[in-house]
């Protein structure tokens, strides 16, 4: 900790830069990508060449104040040509800019894409915005853009390796995060178990990620909000566009039904790659360029994006969004009962979510919205075994109504209030045996829960150089009948053997309620018109976990709702920032320390049994986390070449102790790192705009190697011979590091409205093959340690994408 | 263009070979090393059978698997409802004045290096009702053609579950094949066999775990693969003795966490590697000590199957696998081979013929 103190101190003298504050007007108006009409948000509005000026909001909304007369206005976004217009200002004026896509200069800062102004002006810490059209040019595993992995570029992003079910927020585990499309939240962001994520970029707009500063009308997680918004259909023009990929096929098509009122965004992307399989086991095996057949594993996805958009005047605009995703996969091994019935596994999931908006804008500066939103997530897992088959099926039923008033009642003020209703229901297992097999079926109760919250975050400027953004969120929540609950006997660890009775609670009743309030704060202090400091402090809640002891879940982990054993985890964090950037705005420069509390974690009791178990709470170890560090991003934004370095040091430990901690603390009751704990990373990336029509990246990532539980002996049961762990997390796989290359052709266009784009790709340009696990194996002489490694080899892929206006 | 991406493809293909990789590890350090008290504790209807012994803090090297620290001075007891006891010694002999009854209770008592050990009160299980054990010839189709276990045998357990709920089973086998050579005679550096003195079998045991609960399969006749067995000779007739165990839930819970530790695949799902000390032992004298180890009382049933692999299947090719050295032959043919006797008898080598079984 003294260490990442002393860095953060030092970055301060560093860069330390003071000097007087320009006052400030007002004006408002909207910002546009003129090709899409997709408002753009971060984009910098300045006024008489001054230094300092506002930036766009989510819905690419700017207000500034300024004097009643004649000024020059400046629009920058990155990524698109800065446009400057002179104007007389009378009364009231509304401005709307569309600005044009650049992309003979376009500066391939992706995960800090925003406009830099941006960070120096808002209060918000650990806030990163993605520029889609970015992410599309950079390397990419298998040709398959992916925003799962490239967030992990981002500091304060991990995972517990390649392929893994989910990021890790500063520490935080995979379900702590909520990943919203549209507002539908999803449960499982990966296609083919970790390999690919969800979020079909073709049809989304723009991602923001809250790690720090997370705005209060969003709770529920302990560690991170990734909100990502699918684009809005064009209502004047039709548009194609779509790619072929070795993995996958991708057609978006925005189709305008009635010019400027409706319209409809269809977006689909199917993989194929089943073929691949077929085609390597056959032919490369039996040609003997292979040699090594990929174990009897099927796979195959798809994911449909939608929506409507409705604008009948312009006061209202109503919208309804969906997002279909499949996944069918085969493997062999990798999930058992411990009931004892496993081996070949066919898992069938996915997501059926819907969202439908009203938006009603009063006027300038009153704007309601409700926002209802279906999530529903079920996996089928298949086990296919002698006279056994059956099918265990788990579901996440998300519902929510959620009504929202945003407030200006001056330019420098904004108040967002509203509430958030959600109903969660979780059917956590019921087994069905299939025809002909002697299971005998089996089903866990139905789980309920209701979350309310209230809300409201006031944003206002105390004097030129502190703004404060503050919230308040108050949540209610209740798990309710009908259940069966299990009670233990005082004093002793919960188990099966300790459980004295069973509560029942009817249809509806109570059986444990929580109420939690969240304070929010987010404040800026400006050093000068290029430079300024920020605090921060988050509460969060989490009523709603994810049950999984694998590295990375498997998509039938059970989720369990808060329960008077199981309360809900409880995390607080503080970040202090400090954001800086050069004059001529090419380079940027960030720094953030953070310190996060966390209540309730939990850990699971040795041999655990997760799956069918009725009594869950038997199987866990309540405990506490501690995580802390210290984030530094350079940024070069402007140039011929461009791109990041980012460091960050941080640690993530936990405590368990259990409820009886003399019988059930872990490690002898002292702090040890948890699975996600990797003390130093860094991430890397360059691109060079050779000319307007190539570009090539380069991106490389390093981090410290994920700790693991190594044996300290071994011993002999008959012929068996049984390594021996004792204290969790004693060791550390090896380090990660890896190197990508990309090489994007956006040949002149033929024709007038299309154009083609060809994506080359090398993953793992060095071949290295990273560790993703350690493990020890039977071998003639005891136990030989290995160690699992995914993508060994360089990944050679290359993509062809084409768009129609 | 054509040419490019048909480059790519194979490159593309090339790099699925080794998207996922397991290689061996010869520069990891053992981080921390500690020994802890192991009861292997056997108790059946037939028998008993209780090995003391100090785990090893090596995982791996020449002291491992075979030469693990000698078993301990002791006693052990075990002492039924009705308070009648039997003193075993606990260096792993066999005891056959113990016969569990099953539905009888049992409880274990341990004196060694000073300390005292019990169990908790355990009640031996039925004796299970093993119906058939058969095997099936099939292919694999996900497994290499040279692989061999491509074209194989799977060993069925067919039995009927009790009718009422909490029963659990394990399963054990052994393999015997008659010994080639009981000692060898080196002429111009060759290794050459030299026959036994009579019958002399070798016996491999499994090492892996097959256990099954009940709880989803309750009062079911139940099949379920126990191993895979190669189509492959010598020999044509492949011999198994399938023992089907009635456990105790304290011991399938142990075994379990055994199972699971030791036949992790190193998947990305794995579960973390935790050992689950003993379930049903406990230190009295020293309680903060952890033991490793079961009480494991169980009943068993036996069965014999001998595999005719002499048997031609279409488009199946069997494989042959010839002896590690060649059998001794004098030149003169007047001079007789010297045969060896066939050496102690071991867990693992008898001069026994085993039941029911053919050449």
């Amino acid at each position: 900790m003294k260490f990442i103190l002393c860095l953060f101190v030092i970055s301060l003298f560093v860069f330390p830069a003071f000097e007087p504050l320009v006052a400030q007007c007002t004006l408002t108006g909207k910002v546009m990508d003129a090709e899409t009409g997709q408002p753009l948000s971060g984009a910098t509005i300045k006024l008489d060449l001054r230094k300092t000026g506002v930036v766009t909001d989510s819905n690419g909304v700017f207000t500034l104040n300024t004097a009643c007369e004649e000024h020059i206005i400046n629009f920058r976004h990155v990524g698109y040509q800065p446009y400057s217009i002179r104007f007389m200002l009378y009364g009231k004026l509304t401005m709307d800019i569309e600005m044009e896509y650049a992309i003979d200069q376009l500066p391939q800062v992706v995960v800090s894409g925003q406009g830099s102004i941006r960070n120096i002006e808002t209060p918000s810490l650990g806030v990163n915005y993605l520029n889609l059209k970015s992410i599309a040019k950079l390397p990419v595993a298998a040709g398959e853009v992916d925003i799962l992995r490239t967030i992990q570029m981002l500091p304060g992003v991990t995972s517990v390796g390649e392929g893994s079910n989910g990021v890790n927020i500063r520490g935080g585990n995979t379900d702590q995060n909520w990943i919203y499309i549209d507002n539908m939240p999803v449960f499982n962001p990966t296609h083919m178990l970790g390999l690919f994520s969800i979020m079909p970029a073709d049809a989304l707009r723009e991602i923001q990620l809250y790690k720090g500063s997370i705005p209060a009308r969003f709770g529920g997680r302990t560690s991170s909000v990734m909100d990502i918004k699918l684009l809005q259909p064009s209502t004047s023009k039709f548009k194609a566009k779509g790619g072929i990929g070795l993995i996958s096929n991708r057609l978006n098509l925005e189709i305008p039904i009635v010019k400027d009122k409706l319209s409809v965004l269809l977006s689909a992307r199917i993989s194929y790659n089943e073929y691949l399989i077929k085609f390597y086991n056959s032919v490369l095996i039996d040609a003997q360029i292979a040699d090594k057949p990929i174990p009897n594993h099927r796979a195959s996805f798809f994911d449909l994006a939608n929506k409507v958009i409705y604008r009948p005047n312009l006061k209202n605009t109503f919208t309804f969004s969906n997002y279909l995703s499949n996944d069918r996969y085969k493997a062999d091994g990798l999930f058992s009962l411990s009931e004892g019935l496993d081996d070949h596994t066919i898992f069938k999931y996915g997501h059926k979510n819907l969202a439908l908006r009203w938006n009603h804008n009063f006027n300038d500066s009153l704007n309601f919205s409700l926002t209802g939103v279906s999530s529903n997530y079920s996996n089928v897992t298949s086990v296919e075994e002698g006279n056994t088959p059956f099918d265990l099926t788990t579901k996440v039923h998300y519902l929510s109504l959620r009504p929202e008033v945003t407030f200006l009642p001056t330019p420098r003020h904004k108040i967002i209030t509203g509430a958030k209703m959600v109903r969660y229901g979780v059917s956590p297992a019921k087994l069905e045996p299939q025809t002909g097999s002697v299971i005998n079926p089996f089903e866990l109760p139905e789980e309920q829960a209701y979350e309310t919250a209230l809300y409201i975050a006031d944003e206002f400027e105390l004097s030129a150089r502190w703004l404060v953004e503050a919230g308040l969120r108050g949540v209610f929540y209740a798990n309710v009948g009908p259940y069966e609950q299990a009670v233990y006997l005082e004093g002793e660890p919960k188990t099966p053997a300790t459980i004295s009775g069973f509560e029942s609670v009817k249809s509806g009743g109570v059986e444990k309620a929580y109420f939690r309030l969240e304070p929010r704060l987010a404040m800026r202090y400006k050093l000068n018109g290029f430079s300024s400091f920020k605090i921060g402090y988050n509460r969060m809640n989490q009523f709603l976990h994810m049950i999984s002891n694998n590295t990375t879940p498997l998509p039938n982990a059970r989720w369990k709702t808060a329960n008077r054993y199981i309360p809900p985890q409880q995390s607080d964090l503080l970040t202090l920032g400090y954001f800086r950037e050069k004059a001529d705005s090419k380079w940027e420069f960030s720094t953030e320390l953070y310190y996060k509390w966390q209540r309730h974690i939990f850990d699971y009791i040795t041999a655990s049994g997760l799956q069918i178990i009725p009594d869950i709470e038997t199987q866990l170890l309540n405990g506490k986390g501690k995580s802390y560090g210290l984030e530094l991003l350079f940024t070069k934004k402007l140039g011929s070449m461009t791109g990041w370095m980012g460091y960050t040091y941080s640690r993530s430990l936990q405590r368990i102790s259990g409820d009886v901690p003399d019988v059930q603390e872990l490690n002898g009751g002292e702090w040890f790192p948890t699975n996600t704990d990797k003390p130093h990373s860094i991430n890397a990336l360059v691109n060079f705009q050779l000319n307007k029509y190539v570009n090539v990246s380069f991106t490389f990532t390093y981090s410290t190697g994920r700790p693991f539980t190594a044996p300290v002996g071994t011993y002999r049961n008959e012929d068996v011979y049984i390594p021996i762990y004792n204290n969790r997390n004693n060791s550390r796989i090896s380090d990660y590091h890896r190197l990508d290359f990309s090489w994007s052709v956006n040949p002149p266009p033929r024709k007038k409205n299309w154009s083609t784009n060809w994506v080359f790709n090398i993953y793992n340009l060095y071949g290295r093959k990273n560790a993703y696990s350690f493990f020890y194996m039977k071998s003639k002489r005891g136990l030989k340690p290995y160690k699992l490694s995914i993508f060994t080899i360089p990944l050679v892929s290359l993509t062809y994408n084409f768009k129609f206006n | 263009m054509k040419n490019i991406i048909s480059v790519l493809g194979i490159l593309f293909f090339v790099s699925l070979t080794t998207w996922q990789c397991q290689y061996p590890l010869d520069d990891i350090d053992q981080p921390e090393k500690q020994i802890f008290l192991v009861v292997t504790a056997n108790f059946t209807n037939i028998y008993g059978r209780i090995l003391v012994e100090y785990s090893s803090e090596e995982i791996e090297g020449e002291n491992i698997p075979f030469n693990n620290p000698p078993p301990l001075d002791g006693t052990a007891q075990v002492v039924d409802s009705q308070g009648n006891s039997i003193t075993f010694n606990i260096n792993g002999e066999k005891n056959t004045a113990f016969h569990g009854v099953p539905g009888e209770t049992y409880q274990l008592f341990i004196e060694t290096e000073g300390k005292e050990f019990e169990s908790i009160i355990e009640t031996m299980p039925q004796k299970p009702l093993l119906d058939t054990v058969v095997s099936e010839f099939n292919t694999k189709s996900f497994l290499l053609s040279t692989d061999r276990l491509h074209h194989g045998f799977d060993i069925i357990a067919r039995f009927k579950d009790f009718p009422e709920p909490g029963n659990y089973y394990m399963w054990d086998w052994a393999h015997y094949e008659r010994r080639l050579f009981c000692g060898f005679i080196e002429i111009g550096g060759e290794k050459l066999g030299l026959p036994c003195d009579g019958d002399c079998f070798n016996i491999n045991y499994n090492r892996e775990l097959t256990l099954l609960s009940d709880a989803l399969v309750n009062g079911e006749f139940v099949d379920l693969p126990i191993l895979r067995v190669a189509y492959a000779t010598p020999p044509l007739r492949y011999y198994l003795r399938i023992t089907q165990k009635s456990i105790t839930k304290n011991a399938y819970a142990y075994f379990r966490a055994v199972s699971s530790q030791t036949q992790s695949n190193g998947n990305q799902f794995d579960v973390p590697s935790q050992t689950l000390f003993s379930t049903n032992i406990h230190c009295t004298s020293h309680p903060g000590e952890k033991v490793l180890g079961v009480f494991n009382l169980f009943s068993s049933t036996d069965k014999i199957l001998v595999i005719d692999r002499e048997v031609s299947y279409p488009n199946a090719a069997r494989i042959q696998d010839y002896p590690e050295h060649e059998p001794y032959h004098p030149d003169n043919p007047l001079i007789s081979i010297p045969s060896l006797p066939c050496g102690p008898e071991t867990r693992y080598g008898t001069v026994i013929v085993p039941e029911g079984w053919k050449e």
